[in-house]
């Protein structure tokens, strides 16, 4: 059959995936922490059926040869560690990490799991959780008795008990980094979990070399960009629309084949 | 008789693979630093000279797909913001490091490896002056030359001449002869936090696509007229 049918096709499934990470990008412009996806594309193997350089008929070499392509994949679906914006809420245990870093969170199979959304609460007991529950690891109780937390932007956590003038420190917040974010693997809720890729965490307090400092009172929001996504989806659309115009045409020519006996 | 009919049916083959090229430009529009391909279409000459009542001396040719070329115009530079993005302003290739020898290209969305190395998507190292490139802990900073701070460079080839490259898929291009690889070069532009969008001209293609569908009915057209014709004389002369 007529090959520009399956190239047609695989060009109409990659501009798909880019609609699919597109709509997910902007299903999640309110997310905190959420990095935007961006879809990678690679051309498929080349058939050649004439080398550039080789003989011609006449006896000199082709200039040029013949390579036919069969089309497009995906290559991968990057995601973009750029920072967000901040919004402020007042809330004592929100927090931004403004640089390079990850919160670790502890999940309930005892492994770690690493988020850039900084949207923490109290537990019952008084452990700084994250909305599902999660306690931030190293674990950090605020004390019942408390009246106000504050979170240095180097980590350390400092509350005031009632009746108490001064405060005392409860902890410190360490960050994680890795080599390659781009290779963590997302697992949803916010959470990443470290591949071969990412390589393994590396550890530091907010503001040593390489890591970025924390604000209190702030959380980030998603670096999805409105504009940059309708652009995105407006350009897959008719990338797609193009591919189905190629399907036609191959359909129309294998139509006319079909028509050479009447 | 029977030649033109040949001849036509060749027309349509060709026009057929100009269409499968055309296809793989319109499903790879979104593909970074991608280049089109182009194809026309060649006449060879079959045999010479039907002799007719010494008059006419029809030349019976068939035509195929040929000189197709890779079509190395720039394409237009998007901004991403991620600074593992490097765009070529301009002529030039990256090279990258393959399990199958040294490749090129212009698909600049890299990323860093767990060993800290600037690879491709696929994990191919981009290569330097002196061996592959490591990203400084501090982060990538390149300047507009292909520099780093710390005395690194990327390499460059030269794609001024794409007959002597082959597309080998994964957005990399190969020699099209191993013994005579592209010559390097030094003075290409490099932006950071940028990515060459792909150069496939949708317009011309649509249009190149009708013309590809029409010619190849007319040769259909062709090919039944013939038909039609050859009937008639078996059928319509004989019964004289």
């Amino acid at each position: 059959m007529i090959r520009a049918l399956f190239t047609a096709a695989t060009g109409m499934t990659a501009q798909q995936l880019n609609i699919d990470a597109t709509a997910n990008n902007l299903a999640n412009v309110n997310t905190t922490g959420f990095k935007r996806t961006r879809v990678d594309f690679q051309d498929l193997l080349y058939q050649t059926p004439r080398q550039p350089g080789a003989p011609t008929a006449q006896g000199t070499d082709a200039p040029t040869g013949i390579q036919v392509g069969s089309g497009v994949r995906p290559a991968s679906t990057q995601r973009i560690f750029s920072q967000g914006d901040f919004q402020q809420t007042d809330n004592p245990l929100d927090l931004v990490i403004e640089g390079d870093g990850f919160f670790q969170v502890l999940r309930p199979d005892g492994t770690t799991a690493y988020t850039r959304a900084g949207s923490f609460q109290k537990d019952a007991n008084g452990r700084v959780v994250n909305p599902d529950g999660y306690p931030l690891q190293p674990e950090i109780t605020i004390p019942q008795t408390a009246v106000s937390v504050s979170i240095g932007t180097d980590g350390s956590v400092n509350v005031t008990l009632a009746g108490s003038s001064t405060s005392q420190q409860v902890g410190t917040i360490d960050l994680a980094r890795f080599a390659n974010p781009a290779g963590l693997n997302a697992i949803g809720r916010n959470l990443y979990l470290p591949t071969a890729a990412s390589g393994n965490a590396i550890t530091g307090a907010p503001g040593s070399t390489n890591f970025g400092t924390l604000s209190q009172g702030f959380v980030e929001m998603s670096n999805v960009k409105v504009v940059e996504e309708m652009v995105n989806l407006i350009v897959g659309q008719r990338a797609y629309e193009a591919g189905s115009k190629a399907v036609q045409s191959a359909d129309e020519m294998l139509q006319l084949a079909n028509n050479l006996r009447r | 008789m029977i030649q033109a009919l040949y001849t036509a049916a060749s027309g349509m083959a060709s026009n057929q693979t100009r269409l499968d090229v055309l296809a793989n430009n319109l499903a790879n529009v979104g593909t970074t630093g991608f280049k089109q391909d182009l194809v026309a279409i060649d006449t060879t000459q079959l045999a010479n000279a039907v002799q007719g009542e010494g008059e006419y001396a029809l030349t019976m040719s068939t035509v195929h797909a040929g000189r197709s070329g890779i079509d190395m115009t720039p394409g237009s530079i998007r901004s991403t913001g991620n600074l593992m993005d490097l765009a070529i302003e301009g002529p030039g290739l990256i090279v990258v490091s393959t399990p199958d020898g040294e490749r090129y290209t212009r698909g600049g969305s890299f990323v860093r490896d767990a060993n800290g190395y600037l690879t491709t998507d696929a994990g191919f190292q981009v290569m330097g002056q002196s061996g592959p490139i490591r990203v400084p802990e501090t982060g990538l900073v390149i300047d507009g030359t292909g520099r780093l701070a710390d005395g690194q460079a990327l390499r460059f080839v030269s794609d001024a001449e794409p007959s002597r490259l082959v597309k080998a898929g994964g957005n990399l291009y190969a020699p099209a002869d191993e013994t005579t690889p592209p010559d390097a070069v030094n003075d290409v532009a490099i932006a950071q936090g940028q990515i060459e969008n792909s150069n496939v001209n949708v317009v011309r293609t649509m249009v190149e696509m009708l013309c590809t569908l029409r010619s190849y009915e007319a040769y259909q057209r062709t090919i039944q007229a013939l038909d039609q014709t050859n009937g008639q004389a078996s059928t319509d002369l004989g019964r004289v």
